[in-house]
């Protein structure tokens, strides 16, 4: 495996690390608001866990984007290549979680608001590297 | 010998103090707009967000436009707390998130402004996070959060040890430590009440909105975009290659083929656009004549026919019409056709073209007068007006663009100036209330729409209640036909009921509000229910 490949490993991790930690502050935060039965703390490491095992299509996604784009194209459109994959899959996501749950509660919608928005924070976090991987980058 | 303190690096202290302006705007916003309404602590919220603005960017003062904008955006804050309506608030929104968009990057057109202001709200996170990144990047080394809390591990585990066994030992100590639990119990469970769920996100929303404003995102896209713009036409000469990526270009060599590439190019597209702009002429002429054959010249109301149905055809056809008008306008003088010699028959059909879109403009505007005539004002009513004025800006342009040979960048930069100046304007008048007094004032000769009056804003309520026996005598003359044809009344009509209802759900808000809310228009209407003994004064 190439040096190079495991670094783009070590930042779709980092974005999907960042995210799920997003998505379950932001879900527990919407749902303890709309829902007063929902008790945060307990439910957190709940929201983290199954945040995390079905956001792994996700991290996979913006790695395949990351690893066939690298140096290929220029950083901002790589970075809005990952910030479109990812929110794509990520709506993709939550669709699966939805089904798989069967849940077609109005309130559930919010998920997916929180979802979105843990993506972008995430991705906008590490514009950064993601630039570093673009064509043009010694040249900005 | 080495220095041994660290060179302070000017742009890091800008970037630090960047970030605890955003935490004390979040905080700030915290403070005065939970569970308030946007009043007079918009006043204190804006002067903060404004201060730290021009502290954070001081060049962007000496901007002409800077400075015009500043002032539309204070007029629509006086009218954020003098008339207090939606439109107020969106334009004070709007204004503001311009105002820092041109503050922080170097424009000149409202729309790449915009994208800016886009672009900071998407990059937002990063923007926050970055300055703290870099400053811990700089920070000498041994000294950072990780080594202080391997140096407390250790003794804060033993503390931890010994006084659960100096606790179990001691009854004394025990009942003192459980004592000082009880009393951190109380402290944090207080702590946690104010820090509650809704109020944390309340404060990322405060974050959200702080920093879109103050943080300027890395990525300078949209001014490096606009740098390129200018609102002069040049004659460029463009190989075939190049132009052929374009799609404007392939869509015209799809229709015209052979023709749209050869040495005589830009004569058959001139030749194209003579005779289509002839046909639409001719064509558009024929809607005018009939416009003012019936409607300027002999124009009465026909009896089966409602006039919201007269209205509604002729806008939507007007936006047809200038949106198809501007697009082939467009079309034609994109390029070196502005510099054709032979151009002459082409501009004046251009010139005629715009000029009857100018009469379908009046032509709409008489519908509209009809309607207003007969039915009295309302939101949408006024809308057409707006957007007749708009179009009419529109058209203006699309002249001095062809007379000037001016690029489409000017024609949207000018419109856009147009429109935030229409709007900020707009924003002086309470359209409530200006509803409300134009409507009864002409109760004689214009059909009220009574449940439209009671949905209008709280404003608008003094002025109703001092009409109530019109209301009261629509009231009874609906009972009454009802009474007639043999139906049971409900009380859908109880107009007089639902303004009582309405009163007393102002009288109720009002209650729930502090002196942040506090707003002129609400004081008005306070002070008249007061006036009238409804509001019994605490005094």
């Amino acid at each position: 495996m190439s040096n190079n490949f495991l670094k783009q490993f070590k930042l779709a991790c980092k974005i999907w690390l960042v995210a799920v930690i997003a998505n379950a502050f932001l879900a527990v935060s919407f749902m303890s608001i709309i829902n007063g039965n929902w008790y945060p703390w307990q439910q957190l490491g709940l929201v983290l866990l199954v945040g995390g095992i079905f956001s792994i299509p996700c991290m996979i996604a913006v790695l395949i984007i990351i690893a066939l784009m690298a140096k290929r194209v220029n950083g901002m459109r790589l970075f809005w290549s990952v910030a479109a994959g990812g929110l794509t899959v990520t709506v993709m996501a939550y669709t699966t979680f939805m089904n798989l749950v069967g849940g077609n509660n109005r309130e559930l919608k919010y998920l997916l608001l929180a979802a979105i928005l843990a993506a972008m924070v995430s991705v906008t976090t590490f514009y950064r590297s993601l630039f570093k991987w673009g064509r043009d980058f010694n040249s900005i | 010998m080495k220095n041994p303190s660290p060179e302070i690096n000017p742009t890091m202290n800008k970037d630090i103090s960047k970030v605890i302006l955003v935490a004390a705007g979040a905080v700030l916003f915290n403070l005065v707009f939970w569970n308030e309404k946007l009043a007079i602590n918009t006043v204190l919220f804006d002067a903060f967000l404004l201060s730290a603005l021009f502290f954070l960017y001081p060049r962007a003062r000496k901007h002409a436009i800077v400075n015009w904008l500043l002032l539309g955006h204070v007029v629509c804050l006086a009218m954020v707390v003098v008339h207090n309506t939606g439109l107020s608030k969106i334009a004070f929104t709007i204004t503001l998130l311009l105002l820092a968009g041109f503050a922080g990057y170097t424009h000149r057109s409202a729309w790449f402004a915009g994208g800016s202001v886009l672009m900071n709200i998407v990059m937002v996170a990063a923007s926050f996070v970055e300055p703290i990144k870099l400053s811990k990047g700089q920070a000498v080394k041994g000294k950072g959060f990780s080594r202080i809390i391997r140096f407390a591990l250790l003794p804060l585990l033993l503390v931890i040890v010994f006084f659960c066994i100096y606790r179990l030992a001691n009854n004394m100590f025990s009942e003192i430590a459980g004592q000082i639990e009880l009393q951190l119990g109380i402290f944090f469970s207080h702590f946690f009440d104010f820090f509650s769920w809704q109020r944390l996100l309340f404060l990322l929303l405060g974050l959200l909105i702080t920093g879109s404003v103050l943080l300027k995102s890395k990525l300078n896209y949209f001014s490096t975009r606009e740098a390129r713009m200018h609102d002069a036409l040049l004659r460029c000469k463009i190989p075939l290659r190049k132009k052929r990526e374009g799609t404007s270009f392939r869509f015209v060599e799809m229709i015209m083929g052979k023709m749209a590439s050869g040495t005589l190019a830009l004569k058959n597209e001139n030749t194209t656009g003579i005779i289509s702009l002839v046909l639409l002429n001719v064509l558009l002429l024929g809607v005018n004549l009939i416009d003012i054959n019936f409607l300027w010249l002999n124009f009465q109301y026909k009896a089966g026919e409602p006039v919201y149905k007269m209205v509604h055809e002729g806008t939507e056809l007007l936006i047809v019409s200038i949106v198809l008008a501007m697009a082939i306008l467009l079309f034609f003088f994109k390029g070196n056709l502005n510099f054709y010699k032979r151009n002459r028959w082409l501009k004046y059909g251009a010139y005629a073209w715009i000029a009857q879109n100018g009469l379908l403009v009046c032509s709409v505007l008489l519908r509209d007068y009809y309607y207003i005539l007969k039915h009295g004002l309302a939101y949408k009513r006024i809308g057409v007006l707006f957007f007749l004025l708009m179009v009419l800006v529109g058209l203006i342009t699309v002249f001095l663009k062809i007379w000037s040979r001016k690029t489409n960048y000017f024609l949207f930069r000018v419109n856009a100036w147009a429109g935030i100046t229409v709007m900020v304007l707009a924003t002086t008048i309470h359209w409530d209330e200006f509803i409300a007094g134009y409507n009864l004032k002409r109760k004689d000769t214009v059909e009220l729409d009574v449940p439209f009056l009671l949905s209008l804003s709280d404003k608008a309520l003094p002025l109703l209640d001092t009409n109530i026996v019109v209301l009261q005598n629509l009231e009874n003359k609906l009972k009454t036909d009802a009474e007639r044809v043999g139906n049971v009344y409900g009380c859908n009509s109880c107009f007089t009921g639902q303004l009582k209802n309405r009163e007393a759900e102002f009288v109720q808000k009002q209650k729930q509000y502090s002196w942040l809310s506090w707003n002129y228009a609400d004081a008005i209407t306070k002070r008249y229910f007061e006036k009238k003994k409804t509001i019994v004064s605490t005094r």
